[in-house]
Formats: structure tokens, sequence, C-alpha cells
């Protein structure tokens, strides 16, 4: 007899669905994954798998935006021995929470819209609703990550926590500062793991994996608006970008 | 009176449920509901300036991240009256072509093809079908590498920007591209060859063809809107013939021209402009009994897998004769004006539409996707296809009306995300 195979979920709320196609990406390592993993819901490419059975580990991608979402992670939790958080709106609300910082003449227009939608207007990740075992952030997460948890997950270890930013990874990979050339940057506080991909292909950090533990939003959000010159509308549209909900950044978007 | 109600349709993109009553011989509902959340990105790009928006309404759609990515930066530049050059248009087209070659094959192979060996997934298949499946990977990891190198990234692309790009590709990535597509085109021949034999159900049904016309070939990121209906339009003049309206059971728009539904897609592009795919699809359609115009919304794969052999050819040929050079994107002033697009993307034309105040910033958006356009031919179609099918069981019913729907290859994560901006209010 064959060894037991983990039983997968893999999940999707309100989002763009990238993360669920990370994992179609990931080409032959994902019918190798398939050796020790038996996929038992994935809607996406799977027939007859909306049904919600009890899982390994689940892996959630995007948001609840309403109560019936709210329901459906509350049912995937309780059939599933782990729950992963998976991307950044699993993780912040992502996107998706960008209209709960809008002003108020938009939130009005939204407002008419909702009036049968019934959508919340405090998006949030899943981790603030229900007990989230491990996070893969990201928009969109890398292919790394995922495989990386689900062998720790098999191997019974525990997920590291990365405690450096961006920034460290970026220097290692020998990029000028976009800061230094006056150009605004979020690698200095965001989570690492993304091997700095922005910027080594001279794109700035947007930020979309979120805080590193110790980050000093309040300082950069003064060097963005002091140094780099950009102006405070500017400078909380970018917190607001992916990571919005995240206390720190709220703070900084509703008090300056 | 049967009901038959499909919750969370599976191997489609995103959420929608089917809502069907059925009296007689007489379809009396046919409710087909995107279930997906409303994101309201016409809404959150409002008050954003110039340089976020891409970055934001890029996130509509993962499957079509680049069709979003370089609409939004087409329309972002016309309204700003930038030219950008030659190189950044066939970067851009490259990156398009990428996208269209694995989104194509997802859907060809992922979600339609265990429909058609009677398989619940291509997990399932991958032991006896190894040599489709293979292939499969390998046509996405092709259209993946294309975004990879020249977007930076696999999905939601970074590297094209306002005016260009923030860098350009060597001479060794030109060259391991080149590499990775001329296998794939014969991987793409091999999926028409597969996709042109199987039996589909024979349900034809006239729907008026949109697409664009491009003057220099098969319809890209350019061009004319065109129906075979006689429809001409410039893209700025799409609210002329396309009126969106909502259901209250859905949370996704619709869009009609003069009341009446249309098809958007690789069917009506191909319908349209068949003459001037290239020389290796026109040996394929005459080898095979596949003719073109077609009326059978299921030809939509085989246009699919056309539109693979046609896209890998044409990357070959641009990425052969064209020499990279490092550039800087094009510089250029904020102004307040009014910008339009409309492109081909996977699923058939993407609209966006911008207005601007004079520091940049976004005061008006409006975005209709291919998803929003086709959603009344569909719910049409299921009224008038599923009486041929009321002699059989219930489960081959629902299998007969999913494949249907999948046919159509729906994004249900790009048309819910609307926000109702009244347009005429100013």
């Amino acid at each position: 007899m064959g060894k037991q195979k983990k039983r997968l979920g893999i999940f999707s709320l309100t989002s763009c669905d990238g993360c669920q196609i990370t994992f179609l990406d990931m080409d032959e390592d994902f019918l190798d994954l398939l050796d020790n993993y038996e996929v038992i819901d994935f809607p996406l490419i799977k027939d007859g798998t909306n049904l919600f059975e009890e899982v390994d580990i689940a892996f959630v991608e995007g948001t609840p935006v309403n109560d019936e979402e709210i329901k459906t992670l509350q049912k995937i939790r309780k059939l599933s021995k782990k729950l992963v958080a998976f991307g950044t709106c699993a993780t912040f609300g992502g996107v998706t929470a960008i209209k709960d910082f809008s002003d108020d003449k938009i939130k009005k227009e939204i407002k008419k819209d909702n009036e049968y939608l019934n959508l919340h207007d405090n998006i949030k990740g899943i981790g603030d609703i229900v007990k989230v075992d491990a996070y893969i952030r990201g928009c969109p997460p890398t292919k790394f990550e995922i495989k990386n948890l689900l062998q720790t997950f098999l191997d019974g270890k525990e997920i590291e926590h990365r405690k450096s930013p961006v920034c460290i990874e970026c220097r290692k990979n020998g990029n000028p500062c976009f800061l230094k050339e006056g150009i605004a940057c979020m690698g200095s506080i965001t989570y690492s793991g993304c091997d700095s991909i922005c910027i080594n292909n001279k794109f700035p950090c947007y930020g979309c994996r979120g805080p590193v533990e110790k980050a000093n939003a309040d300082s950069l959000f003064l060097v963005l608006k002091n140094k780099i010159g950009m102006n405070d509308k500017e400078v909380k549209n970018m917190f607001m970008l992916y990571a919005g909900t995240n206390k720190r950044y709220s703070n900084l978007i509703k008090n300056g | 009176m049967s009901k038959i109600k499909l919750n969370h349709i599976c191997k489609i993109e995103g959420h929608a449920n089917l809502e069907l009553e059925i009296e007689g011989n007489t379809i009396k509902k046919c409710h087909l509901e995107a279930a997906e959340g409303a994101r309201f990105f016409e809404g959150i790009i409002i008050g954003k300036k110039y340089d976020e928006i891409t970055e934001i309404v890029s996130r509509i759609c993962g499957i079509c991240s680049v069709g979003h990515t370089v609409t939004s930066l087409k329309t972002i530049e016309t309204a700003f009256g930038i030219n950008v050059t030659r190189q950044t248009e066939v970067l851009r087209e490259l990156l398009t072509m990428g996208e269209r070659i694995r989104s194509h094959a997802t859907h060809l192979y992922f979600l339609c093809l265990p429909d058609y060996t009677g398989h619940s997934s291509a997990i399932e298949m991958a032991s006896k079908y190894k040599k489709e499946i293979t292939r499969a990977l390998n046509l996405i990891k092709t259209g993946n590498k294309l975004v990879e190198i020249i977007g930076g990234r696999e999905m939601h692309p970074f590297t094209s920007v306002v005016g260009g790009f923030t860098r350009s590709i060597s001479g060794e990535e030109k060259n391991k591209l080149l590499t990775m597509l001329k296998q794939a085109s014969l991987d793409a021949a091999k999926t028409y060859e597969l996709f042109s034999k199987i039996v589909y159900p024979s349900f034809e049904r006239y729907r008026e063809n949109i697409s664009l016309k491009q003057f220099d070939g098969f319809p890209l990121l350019e061009g004319t809107i065109i129906s075979d209906k006689g429809v001409s339009l410039q893209p700025d003049k799409y609210q002329e013939f396309l009126k969106e309206s909502f259901n209250i059971y859905s949370t996704s728009k619709f869009a009609l021209r003069e009341g009446k539904e249309f098809m958007v897609g690789a069917l009506p592009r191909v319908n349209n402009n068949f003459k001037l795919l290239s020389g290796n699809c026109e040996r394929l359609i005459k080898k095979s009994r596949i003719r073109f115009p077609s009326k059978n919304p299921f030809h939509n794969l085989i246009a699919q897998s056309l539109e693979l052999v046609h896209w890998i050819e044409h990357a070959i040929d641009l990425l052969s004769r064209t020499e990279f050079f490092n550039e800087v994107p094009v510089e250029f002033k904020p102004k307040k004006c009014k910008g339009i697009a409309a492109t081909e993307v996977p699923r058939g034309i993407l609209y966006h539409h911008y207005e601007f105040d004079n520091k940049g910033f976004v005061t008006k958006s409006n975005i209709i996707t291919p998803t929003v356009q086709n959603l009344k031919t569909m719910e049409k179609d299921i009224k008038e296809f599923v009486p041929s099918l009321l002699h059989k069981k219930k489960e081959e019913i629902i299998l007969d009306i999913e494949k249907l729907i999948r046919a159509y290859d729906p994004c249900f994560s790009c048309s819910t995300h609307f926000l109702n901006v009244n347009w005429k209010r100013s």
C-alpha cells in the first residue's frame, strides 16, 4: 500500500483568482506535489468540488466581502486541520479593501450600488475572522513559498516567520536605492520573501506583501512626504494600496 | 415545472450560479448569476494618480492581468497624448501574446478537455492523457516565460509603465524565448488537431460577432470595433453602441447593443478576421472539416486553438526580426483630459476609459470586460440550447449546459468589478 496522502483544498473568496492560478503555473512541480497530496477541493479546475469535505490543509485566497462569504470561510475553517491565508487579499484584504479608505463622495456612489449587494464596509484579512495557521503573502505569492509551505507541512514543522524587510534582499541583489534617487519605494518596511523582484527590474516596491513586524511605517511616511516630496494624498494612496487594513498603515491613512 | 440550480459552477474563473426553470419544452427562467463579490474598481481608482492606476486595475484579474495592464497604460497614454516607441509597442504585443497562449492553453486543457474525456479534472487525466497534459504544461510555461521575461513576473507584470518599459530584454533572453516558442508551435498545431476533431453538440444560433479590426493583421491591441452586421466605430465612440445595465440577481453588469446581445472573444475574432490568420492556420483549417464563420458557440474552443497557432508563429516572427535596445520611458506632462482604449484580450474586447484632472488624478472611470459583454448571449444560448436536451438525464443536461458556459471562457472575477457611475450627470 502506498503512503497516506495529505488532503488538500484550494478555495477562493472574492479576488482576482490569481493566487490559485499560481498553483497551476507551477508546471511539473504541481504534478509532483500530487505524489504527497490529494486534491480534494479545487473548484477552479475540478468538478463537484464545492461540497466542502474535510481536508488536512486548506489554502484560502481572496477576502470575504459579505455574510455569505464569511460563512463559507468559517465552514472551511471547521473542516480544515490547517488553514493558510493565501496571498495579500487573504492576509490584509488587498486591493478589495481600498474602497473602505475612499473619500465620502466615492463611498456614496458605492453605497448606491451596494443597496442590494450587501457588501461589508470593513474588509479585512481572514486572520481577523478565523484562526489562521500560516500566511503566504504577496500579490501574487511566489511559487517557491507555496512549495516551501507544502513541504514544511509534510515535515510537520512550523513555518518560519521572516523578520527582515525587502530592503535587505534588495541590497544583496546589488540594486541602487530608489529612495536615495528620490523615488518612492516601500522596500524598507515591506515583508521580504519576493527576492526584491520589482526593484531588480527597476520598478520600485509598492509594498504588496504588507509590513514586516518591526516596520517603522511612521518614519517612511515622513520620508516620502519631506524627502521625496509627495503630497499627503499621494503617500496615503500608496499605504492603502495593498495592506491599508494593517493598524500601523490605517492609523497613518486616517490621521496622517 | 422542473428547476435546475447550479451553485458555484466549477472549472470557470470566478464564482457564478445558474438558475433555470423549465415548463414543458420552454425555459421560463434563465439567470446566469455572477456570485463573486463586487470590488468597485472603477470607484477605487477615482482620486488615484495616473502612475498607480495600472497597478490597481491589473488586480481585476489574475488570468488576464496583462490585458488589464496594457489596456490601462494605453488609455493613460491616449489621454496624455504620449507616443511610445515602436520597441515599447513590440514588447507589449509580445506580453499580450504570452498571455493569450497561457490563457487559451489553461482554458482548453484544464477547464474544457476533461468534459470531453469524461473526467472531473485534468488531475485525473494525468495518467491516461500524459501527452496532452505535458503539452498543456509546455504551452502554459511558454506563455508564462514570455510574460515573465518581458513583464518582470508571470502575473501582474510591472515593467511596462506609462510611456514605456523600465527595462528591455537581452539577446540571451530573446534566444531562450525563441527556443521555447519553436517547440510550442508544434504543441499548438497538435492542439488544433485535437480540438477540431472533438464532436461538439451541433448547436447553431446566429449572434452578432463583435471584434476589433486591425489594419495590418489579426487584431490584438489596435483597431476599429467592427461587427458582421456592419458596425465600424473608433474605440472612443464605444458608448454610442454599448449600453451597460445590471440585473438585481447578479453582481455583474451586462452589456447590450441596441437592446440585443452579441458575442466577443476568440470565435468572433476568427469569424470576422479568419483571412488574416497565419499560413499555418490556413493549412490546418484546410486539412480539417471546420469552416469559418461558425455559428456554433462550442467552436470558440477551436478558434482559441487557432489563435494559439497564430500567435506563437507571430511571436517567433516578431522576436526574430526585432533588435532590442535599452530605452527609457517617454517624458510627458499630465493634463486635464480623457482617454479611452480598446484591446483584444483572451476573452474578447476590453475597454478602459479614464478622465483626469490637471494634476493627473482620475476623476471618472469606466471599464467594460468581455464577460460583461457575453453574459446575455450566454443566457440566450442556454435558453435555446436546453430544449434540445430535455430527452436526456438531468446529469447529462447539466454537463451539456456547463460545457456551453465553459466554451465561452467566462471570467467572473473580471465581470464583477463595477461601480455604477452616472455618466450623464455632468
